[in-house]
């Protein structure tokens, strides 16, 4: 089996917590050697009993890892509605009552994630979304479209002024390079909602882009949200 | 045997090595096993820091993931 390997400090002292080899065996043996050798051909480092056993359960993870990953490549997760998508993020952010994150998916051109993201977590009313983060990250994966999401610990799903600003902001940086947002997830609890579904995503760019990066404040969010929406959408 | 059949499998596998290595709780394997059955394998290492489990679990959980990262670089996600 050939593995490529990247080499790092926290890769020696990962294997070192994992398997029990004592870091001087591993550094040593890395600085003439592929590291990896001895998860392959452990004997290299004379582990004791016990270190070979977690050698070896470590080799078996790894594979099983690949394997499910692989079967993961082959079916990606696929979005074909603000369902789909709105039960995507509220399983990856309705548990988080004490903070607020900021996550975006990066979709190919079959609305198929190819990486989710965190791009910012703040405390319980606040977080800072830096642009330039997404744009980084929508640039080396080449994606066609974005989906944004956020959590509003306090539980309401109501998009606010500043939510809208917001997802005008995004669309503004990258409806030029044909990168289109698809639409702004907001989760509460159990709850989620869609801003492309009530609307209130804009279709172009309104503004030329701006890069500084963006504050937003879930206290100001959920006291002056202004939108003609009294009730929480059950979706 | 069938796909499914065999994905199962492999995703049994991977939780009893996962419990093996990392000596969760009961429920911290179940958090663990609910985010590999609806999120996948890579979702489990994406964002490790806001799983609600201990900080002991965090750790090794993040050091499966530099083994990872070494063996293939890529698990959707820039690093803890």
């Amino acid at each position: 089996m050939s593995r490529q390997v990247k080499y790092s400090e926290d890769f020696f002292k990962s294997l070192n917590a994992l398997t029990g080899i004592p870091m001087r065996k591993i550094q040593a043996y890395a600085k003439d050697n592929n590291p990896f050798n001895i998860l392959e051909h452990p004997m290299v480092v004379d582990p004791n009993e016990k270190q070979l056993e977690k050698i070896s359960k470590l080799n078996e993870f790894i594979s099983s890892y690949s394997v499910l990953r692989m079967e993961e490549d082959q079916n990606r997760i696929k979005f074909s509605s603000p369902e789909d998508s709105g039960k995507y993020f509220q399983s990856l952010l309705g548990g988080m009552k004490d903070k607020e994150r900021f996550m975006v998916a990066f979709l190919d051109n079959s609305n198929s994630i190819i990486e989710t993201r965190t791009v910012s977590e703040g405390g319980i009313n606040m977080a800072v979304v830096h642009p330039r983060e997404i744009l980084k990250i929508a640039i080396s994966n080449d994606c066609s479209s974005l989906i944004l999401s956020h959590n509003h610990p306090g539980g309401s799903t109501n998009p606010s002024k500043e939510d809208q600003a917001l997802t005008q902001r995004i669309v503004d940086i990258f409806h030029p390079l044909s990168i289109k947002v698809l639409d702004h997830i907001i989760v509460g609890g159990s709850r989620f909602s869609s801003m492309a579904e009530q609307g209130y995503l804009p279709n172009g760019s309104l503004n030329n882009a701006k890069y500084d990066p963006i504050v937003f404040s879930d206290d100001i969010k959920e006291q002056e949200s202004d939108y003609p929406i009294d009730e929480e959408l059950e979706l | 045997m069938s796909n499914i059949t065999k994905v199962t499998k492999v995703s049994d596998d991977f939780l009893a090595l996962i419990t093996w290595l990392t000596k969760p709780n009961d429920e911290e394997i179940r958090v663990i096993k609910g985010i590999v059955k609806n999120e996948g394998v890579r979702a489990l290492f994406i964002n490790i820091t806001s799983l609600q489990v201990s900080n002991e679990l965090k750790s090794k959980l993040i050091d499966l993931k530099n083994v990872i990262i070494a063996f293939d670089g890529d698990i959707s996600e820039g690093g803890e």
